[in-house]
Order: structure tokens, then sequence, then C-alpha cells
């Protein structure tokens, strides 16, 4: 069994009547779910607004358990009570926005309010908070505040407070996604370091598909469902398929598509602009 | 009759500890019509400078011209200047309160003086050149996607019948269809509404694709502004800026490195195509 199994997982969420407070609607947001995670994996997850990634990975730490099915993370059941604070250890996760995440009036008490509640030994805890400051290159920041922070580095600081937990893996749900350019790679640079030296299992959720070109795995979720599971050029060479699912391809793989339509001789799934600038020369 | 800012400079707390220079010395005309795009990373100024545009902030110096008339002099009607120039703030959605869609988007008519009635009518418009039917009015703001949220609070400003109309990143957070869809809808209403339109964006492809001028901001100043290929043209500069071109320009420039006998100036793919295409032609005819 990997770090991360689901077996027909699905979540409801329930609608109550304001005035006799009864169930008024029901919406399945997860529906059927299947799947395997091998520990040291980077995961991404796609699917539309609406399509339940961020249901699916609150379950991956228990903020939701599961309505019908079983999740397991590193093969405990996330639906034993007893078990919670056992899951959020090992799944730790880290939201969109930025300023909500943060509670320190420095960064490395932020970073080191989560081992503390673990009950991890005083010295022990700054051992912690130093060396995940250093996995996110944000040491330099320790005493200051964070509220004067870009929005890249509150990001990073927010990762620095999961990985002093010494989790498993880390759940981002479009951690990117309020930031400029500059701050995207830095968090992206961030978490794949995080997963290539430390070995943590990243599952990262985004709308922005250049992201994912570097995962060993994408999901794309729709409906609720698991609709496609592949390596990033097995999923990209579906332009049509993702664009039905109201996705899309990262610019480069939609111009080598469009060439390819036009008649030009590519390969299927091209996803950097070294590959489709190689294609090209071969055609010369 | 357009938006006018003459060396224009803030700074935020002035003479205390706190003290931040976020723009100096900023010169702009934006006529009228124009679809205006502005970038540059967090924390360049963009923000600010937007709010100069109607009223929100007071300059710490020079002057801001609304149709040649200082909006800082005595007696002028700041209250109707923020009627003509409508600025939706970043997600905008977490600024509806209504009951309902139709409710909140009447709330800015309503405040304006017009009459129920009236308020109602343009908020009917409003909504259909946002896209959103009829079916959505009674809908609680609660019940809507992402991308239905943010398009209601488009309406909420457009009900006001704006001259200008300033978004400030409407695309953040949503998926490539949402942002695809609200991107056309802006484009749209520039079209059939024929005001200026002001986008701010992180993103270089929206920009790319939609704008007449970019404006890029650095450190508080105007670092280009020019036509998007110009601009992008400086892709090189602008990642020192800690931005980036769209996807396509390097490929262009990557091409030409190889030798591809080629315009780089393409910034979506449509013109990539093109480019491409015909530049491969050439080669084959060259051959024959």
């Amino acid at each position: 069994m990997g770090i991360i199994k689901a077996s027909k997982l699905a979540f409801d969420y329930f609608k109550y009547s304001q005035t006799d407070g009864e169930i008024e609607e029901v919406t399945r947001a997860v529906d059927d779910v299947n799947l395997d995670i091998e520990t040291g994996q980077f995961i991404a997850i796609l699917g539309h607004n609406g399509s339940g990634k961020s249901t699916l990975a609150k379950h991956i730490n228990a903020l939701l358990t599961p309505t019908e099915g079983t999740l397991w993370v590193d093969s405990v059941d996330t639906s034993e009570e007893g078990e919670l604070w056992k899951i959020r250890q090992k799944a730790g996760m880290v939201f969109q926005n930025p300023d909500n995440q943060i509670i320190g009036t420095m960064v490395e008490e932020d970073v080191g309010f989560g081992p503390e509640n673990m009950g991890v030994p005083t010295p022990d805890i700054w051992k912690r908070v130093e060396d995940s400051l250093h996995a996110v290159g944000m040491i330099a920041y320790r005493h200051h505040s964070p509220n004067k922070l870009s929005g890249g580095q509150k990001q990073r600081v927010a990762i620095a407070g999961v990985v002093a937990m010494h989790p498993k893996c880390i759940v981002l749900d479009e951690p990117t996604a309020m930031l400029d350019p500059n701050g995207r790679k830095e968090v992206l640079q961030a978490v794949w370091e995080l997963n290539q030296k430390e070995g943590v299992t990243v599952i990262l959720i985004t709308h922005y598909m250049e992201e994912v070109i570097f995962a060993d795995k994408v999901f794309v979720m729709d409906h609720g469902s698991l609709v496609m599971e592949g390596t990033p050029r097995e999923i990209f060479s579906k332009v049509e398929i993702l664009q039905n699912y109201h996705l899309n391809v990262p610019q480069v793989t939609l111009l080598a598509h469009e060439l390819k339509q036009a008649g030009l001789d590519i390969p299927d799934g091209i996803l950097t602009v070294d590959e489709l600038v190689e294609a090209l020369c071969r055609l010369r | 009759m357009s938006i006018t800012l003459e060396h224009v400079t803030y700074i935020y707390s002035p003479e205390t500890v706190y003290e931040m220079r976020a723009l100096t010395d900023v010169s702009l005309n934006i006529p009228d019509g124009q679809f205006l795009g502005i970038i540059g990373h967090t924390g360049s100024g963009k923000s600010t400078l937007i709010q100069q545009f109607n009223g929100l902030i007071k300059p710490t110096a020079g002057r801001v011209l609304y149709n040649g008339q200082d909006i800082w002099a005595e007696n002028y009607n700041l209250k109707e200047l923020r009627s003509q120039v409508g600025l939706v703030f970043q997600y905008p959605e977490h600024q509806l309160f209504e009951v309902d869609v139709l409710s909140d988007v009447c709330f800015g008519p309503k405040n304006q003086g017009l009459t129920e009635e009236k308020a109602k009518e343009q908020a009917v418009i409003a909504l259909d050149q946002a896209g959103l039917g009829e079916e959505f009015f009674k809908k609680s703001p609660f019940e809507l996607s992402g991308g239905q949220k943010r398009r209601a609070a488009i309406a909420g400003v457009l009900a006001m019948n704006p001259k200008v109309l300033i978004l400030d990143e409407p695309t953040a957070g949503l998926d490539p269809r949402g942002r695809d869809e609200i991107l056309s809808q802006i484009a749209y209403l520039h079209k059939v509404r024929g005001i200026t339109i002001v986008l701010v964006s992180h993103s270089m492809e929206d920009i790319a694709n939609h704008v007449d001028r970019i404006i890029v901001m650095n450190n508080g100043k105007i670092a280009y502004d020019d036509a998007p290929k110009q601009v992008f043209g400086h892709y090189q500069e602008l990642e020192k800026m800690g931005l980036a071109a769209p996807s396509i320009t390097y490929i262009m420039n990557a091409l030409k490195k190889r030798g591809f006998d080629i315009d780089t100036t393409a910034t979506t793919v449509e013109e990539a195509k093109e480019t491409i295409l015909n530049a491969l032609d050439r080669k084959v005819e060259n051959h024959d």
C-alpha cells in the first residue's frame, strides 16, 4: 500500500433547511475515487472550480472524513477519530492565501508553532525551525515579521511551518494562485526541492498547467470523479479531452498541437520550450 | 476626455518610521476607449496607481486630472468621479453581501440616488452583459461558482454605468475556463459599451491576448509604456523585474537563436503558429 490510498471514497455536502433543520439538498462532491499514491511521488491534481479537488485534498489530513469508502494515510484509516493528530502530523496542508495561515509575530515563531504543539522538546524545535527555514530558502528572514514579507515569501514560511512537523506528505491547495510570477517560481522551487531532497510526497492542486509538467503523475477530476490519470506527457497529449473538462494545456503544448494539426510532423505531448524548438529544428 | 496623471508621487505614512514610497513621478494619459494592461510584481505600485485613478487616495505630490479637471481641486465632486470610474478590487466576490444577486447589483445604482425601478433596470442590463441571465437573479451569491460570483461582482460596478472600468486581477484563482470566460466578457464589455478598460494582471498571456497598450510598473515607476509586442520584446529586462513574457515569446526567441529567420514579436498561439508555418514554408520553397 502506498502512502495515500483511497478506496471507493465518496463525500456528500449537506444543505440544511433554515426553518426546520431538515436536510434540503445533498451534493456529492467526491464520487467513487480510487487512488494509490506511492511514497516520494510528486502528484498534481487538476480540475475546474467545483470539480472536487479541494474536497478530496481535505480528506488527506482528515479535515473531512469520507461519507462512504475509506482513505488511508500511511496505512492509518482517517475515519478513526483517535488517530486524528497522528494523521495531521503525517500529512500537512498548505492553503491558497498565505495571510490566512500565518499566526506568529516573527517568522521563526510561526514555523515553531506546529512542532511545539506536538510536544517536541524545545532544543529540537529550534533545530526543526532552522532546518525547515533552510529547506525553503527563508533562513535569512527568521527574525522578520511575517507581514512585511512578499506573498511568495509568506507562502514559503507557511510551507516551512508544515515541514517543521516532519510530515511524510504535503498537500498544497493552489499555493500559487495569489502570487506574481516570481513568487510562483520561488514556491514551486521550494516544493520541488522538498520532494527531491527530503523525499516528501507532494500533492499539488493547481490551475496553472505549466506547474505540473515535472510531476510524476497527474490526476484530473471532474464532477467529483477521477477522470484521467497519467504522466504529464500522457495527459497533455489529449488537448481536446482536457478542454472538455474546462482545462487547457500549457501554451507550448497548445502551439505544438496546433502546428501538428496544420500538418507538421511533431510528436504529441510536448511540454517545454526546448522540446518544441528541437522538434521544429528537425523539420528544417 | 481621459485620465491624466502629472508627476504623481505617493508615499504611505510619510514622516513616520513606516514611510514607504509607492509611486515616484508617474505621468501618463489614458485616452477614452483604450484597453490598457498594467503589469508589475507584487509591491511594484500597481494597486497604488489604480487607486489614484478614481481618487481613493490623494497623491503626495503631482496632479490627477479627469477630463482635464484636477480631481483634488476644491469643490470637485469626487463622488461623481467614483461613479464614472469604477474599480473592481481583487477577489471582488468577497464583497457580495445582499440576499440575492439582483439586490446586490442594485446596491450601487441605488446608492447613486436612482429610483428602485431605474436601478433595477440598469442592474438587469449589467447582469446580462456580465453573462448572468435571469435564472441567477434570485439566487444567493453564495450558491454561485467562483467565476459566477466574480461576474456578479463585476456587474455590481457595471450597473453604475461607469465610463472607465478598472479591474485588479480579475482572473486570480479561477480555473482556465473561468479565466477565459471573464476575459472574453471584459473584451465584450469593451466592445459593446465602448468604455475604457484598465486591466491589472499577473498573467502575461491574459494581457498579451487582449490589450492595446501595456504599462509595466517597477519600484513605483513606469518601466515601459508601449504596445504589447514592443514591451514583450524586452523579455530579459522583464525577468529582472520579477516578471516574464508569455511563453510564446520564449519559443520565438529560441527559434531565432537556432537560425530560424523569423520575426519574434508573436505573443499569442495563433500568431506564433502563422509565423512558424510561414518560416518553414519559405524553407521548403528555398529547397525547391
